[in-house]
């Protein structure tokens, strides 16, 4: 078995050496996967304007915030040259579908591979991509889980190997239960029978064969930009049923808590759980740590550690431990002289400490979770990082990666 | 980009080796139109492959190999590697893929304890959550994973904004799926250590019988707003490990570590085995996912040769964790720490070429 493996690799380093001058001449393609909220499994329709309409696409200038309007992910992406492919599914809050599902995580590699084979996306726009470009997959908030789940079942031995499901958590199943009843005189008396129960697993009837490897397999890395890597302490709040904040209600009520289970910190909910020990593509991340702007900044305030108003920054860049931790440390750890602490905060997520395999810091920018993607604040402030990279520094998630791969 | 450790390898080897290649590359060129050559090849290279000794009745595990894929991330590497110039981005992926290819892809190296997957999938989830003035609140559970009929202990602790630890009024409610309120717990500090804990049997609560699914325990404290919660899976036991294990050294130089498992359901299960030099020296990690009726089979744990080579130790080998796991959501994981030895080996008897060479 491996001798064979090792014998097709070399075939195939080979008549990759052979052909390798014609592909240094590709260009690059950006294959862009939004986040919660979107009905991306619409495709262009036209508004009562005229204008069209196609919310996987728009998701990527939209804002919530007037600070941002009129920018563009996308035009500041491509500003020096690439062309782009925009994903869309349905990840709003009445589809409630987690990450392993046939309509997320499926649809995303199914899309994924139409955009590499060439035959562009859905949308309509200038820059289609073509099957000889060099593939990069950016993914904001909730579509970093996705993109997690896709490549750490991209790989042979993985435990969800090229499978989503078409099924929610639970399941019926039939069972033997016991049942006791107790008379009047206090004696009780129990019998099993066989009874229809919810039991909370997926039925592998519902396994849908999705063909991450493909997808995934010459992706030349997957930036993730205000990732929900590990969830967010948002949907905790939501889920544990103390989000009282009238003031950033807009941003996380109207979710209940079924729409964004799987968005919770707990780690048995998380996607780092539900993926191999390799991934078919190293994941670079970049996270933000700037509240939102004016009365929504108190959603920073309910998040614990580093945030981006939405998402904890832990999460974001994809740190092993808690992902609602702190990353840097507090300086009252340190030593005082004359009551003042001094030394240097140190950033407790480095590319050794990460919670999954090939994963990567590329920055920490002093960005709100709208703005990353959106392109709003194009010279944010940032922090320098263990392990992070400098290409793009100065610049935003948009302006980094367009910097960093050109 | 690698500097090969091929330098122990014998000439004639080398020679038959090279001639294969040719041979092998002649034919792919022939026919590679066709698609049918990683059959082809994989099939006759199988062929050729010893199978490992078989000491009891128990099967081992059939492995269906697929049909070999063209691997696009070389091209990358070499689409990357002829760039005039390279970005700091750049750099980093073409020591990404190099280190990626060194062994096949279910093999990973790791270089602390902490890397171990094993390790961190089982680690204690514990978190902290702060209010407004600083007090904070942490908790966790022993384990993420239960069956039913273990001890589930629940830990909390209250500090201020000095991070002391200070007594605490906590409250806590159980919920299932985040859908059904199965009932309230009680925290209580028996040792006045500060640390409230919860314990109680897994699947049960009040003598009532429990599904399957995820639990939290939600703890609320007296202050306002700080209020988090801990959260575990309850799963039936679908298999184990039986604690055989047996190891050798295949014909290609990897070395080969088969554990014995008890499959109580039928289903798709995920293995992974993690190799140490010694307690706190680890190697790498493995994987593994197999389709597995009810039974007992032998799971084939194939360190890859180079990744042990790379540590500069001679065996005995220690496989210090083992997990199996139902595919399924939630997820179940049970851990196993056989403490098993492997036989001496010395290390030239692994293989010392990198699974793909990037640096033609």
């Amino acid at each position: 078995m491996t001798l064979s493996r090792r014998l097709g690799a070399g075939l195939s380093v080979f008549f990759a050496a052979m052909m390798g001058a014609s592909s240094a001449a590709a260009e690059n393609c950006y294959i862009l996967v939004h986040g919660h909220g979107v009905k991306g499994h619409q495709e262009t329709s036209v508004g009562n304007d005229g204008s069209l309409v196609q919310p996987a696409l728009d998701y990527w200038s939209e804002t919530y915030f007037d600070e941002y309007k009129n920018s563009s992910f996308i035009d500041q992406l491509v500003a020096i040259g690439g062309n782009y492919g925009v994903v869309g599914y349905d990840s709003t809050d009445e589809a409630e579908l987690p990450y392993w599902h046939n309509q997320t995580s499926g649809e995303i590699a199914r899309q994924i591979i139409d955009i590499r084979s060439g035959k562009g996306d859905r949308f309509k726009h200038n820059n289609q991509c073509s099957a000889d470009d060099t593939f990069w997959v950016i993914s904001h908030s909730q579509g970093a889980a996705q993109m997690m789940y896709i490549a750490g079942n991209a790989v042979e031995g993985s435990p969800y190997y090229n499978r989503a499901y078409n099924q929610y958590d639970t399941n019926t199943k039939i069972q033997e239960v016991k049942k006791c009843s107790t008379t009047w005189y206090g004696s009780t008396s129990c019998k099993k029978v066989n009874e229809e129960v919810r039991v909370a697993e997926l039925s592998e009837s519902n396994a849908v064969e999705v063909d991450f490897d493909t997808a995934i397999n010459g992706v030349a890395a997957i930036f993730t930009t205000g990732g929900a890597i590990t969830g967010t302490e948002g949907v905790d709040r939501i889920c544990n049923g103390s989000w009282y904040d009238d003031v950033i209600n807009d941003l996380f009520l109207g979710r209940e808590c079924s729409a964004v289970r799987y968005m919770q910190t707990n780690d048995v909910y998380t996607v780092r759980n539900y993926v191999g020990t390799n991934l078919g593509a190293p994941v670079y991340t970049i996270g933000g740590y700037s509240a939102f702007p004016g009365v929504e900044s108190a959603s920073s305030a309910l998040l614990n550690g580093e945030d981006d108003g939405y998402i904890n920054l832990a999460s974001q860049m994809n740190c092993s431990g808690s992902g609602k931790r702190s990353l840097w440390s507090n300086l009252k750890q340190y030593d005082t002289f004359m009551g003042i602490a001094y030394g240097s905060a140190i950033f407790s997520c480095d590319n050794d400490h990460k919670g999954t395999a090939r994963s990567y810091n590329l920055a920490s920018i002093h960005v709100d979770h709208d703005a990353q993607r959106n392109g709003g604040n194009i010279s944010p402030d940032y922090d320098g990082i263990p392990g992070g990279l400098d290409c793009g520094a100065g610049k935003n998630s948009a302006g980094r990666i367009a910097a960093c791969t050109q | 980009m690698f500097a090969s450790n091929n330098r122990n390898i014998k000439k004639p080897i080398a020679i038959f080796t090279s001639i294969l290649f040719i041979a092998a590359a002649i034919f792919y060129w022939q026919v590679a139109d066709s698609g049918d050559l990683p059959t082809t090849v994989v099939a006759e290279a199988e062929a050729a492959v010893e199978s490992p000794p078989v000491w009891q009745d128990t099967p081992l595990v059939e492995v269906v190999e697929k049909e070999f894929v063209k691997d696009d991330s070389i091209e990358v590497w070499e689409e990357i590697q002829a760039r005039p110039v390279k970005t700091e981005l750049h750099q980093s992926l073409l020591s990404d893929l190099a280190k990626f290819h060194r062994y096949p892809p279910q093999n990973r190296a790791i270089n602390s304890l902490s890397q171990d997957p094993i390790t961190q999938t089982h680690a204690p989830d514990q978190r902290t959550t702060q209010s407004d003035n600083g007090d904070a609140l942490t908790l966790w559970t022993q384990k993420k994973f239960y069956s039913y009929g273990e001890k589930v202990q629940v830990y909390a602790f209250q500090t201020d904004s000095d991070g002391v630890k200070v007594l605490a009024d906590l409250t806590a409610l159980m919920v299932m799926d985040d859908r059904q309120v199965v009932g309230t717990l009680t925290f209580n500090d028996n040792d006045g250590d500060l640390i409230y804990e919860v314990e109680m049997e897994a699947g049960s609560y009040e003598g009532r019988p429990l599904s399957a699914g995820i639990y939290k325990i939600i703890v609320d404290t007296d202050i306002d707003g700080l209020r988090d919660a801990a959260a575990f899976t309850l799963s039936e036991d679908t298999g184990n490990y039986t604690g055989n294990l047996r190891d050798s050294v295949t014909s290609e130089g990897d070395l080969l570590v088969e554990a014995e498992v008890e499959i109580l359901e039928r289903g798709r299960f995920y293995f992974r085995a993690s190799l140490y030099n010694d307690e706190q020296t680890p190697i790498g990690v493995l994987q593994y996912a197999a389709e597995l009726p009810v039974g007992r089979h032998w799971i084939p744990f194939e360190f890859y040769g180079l990744m042990i080579r790379d540590k500069e130790q001679d065996g005995p080998y220690l496989v210090k964790q083992l997990s199996i796991s139902r595919v399924t959501v939630p997820r179940t994981e049970r851990l196993f720490q056989p403490g098993y030895y492997t036989e001496r080996y010395n290390i030239e008897q692994f293989n010392d070429t990198p699974y793909r060479e990037l640096d033609l």
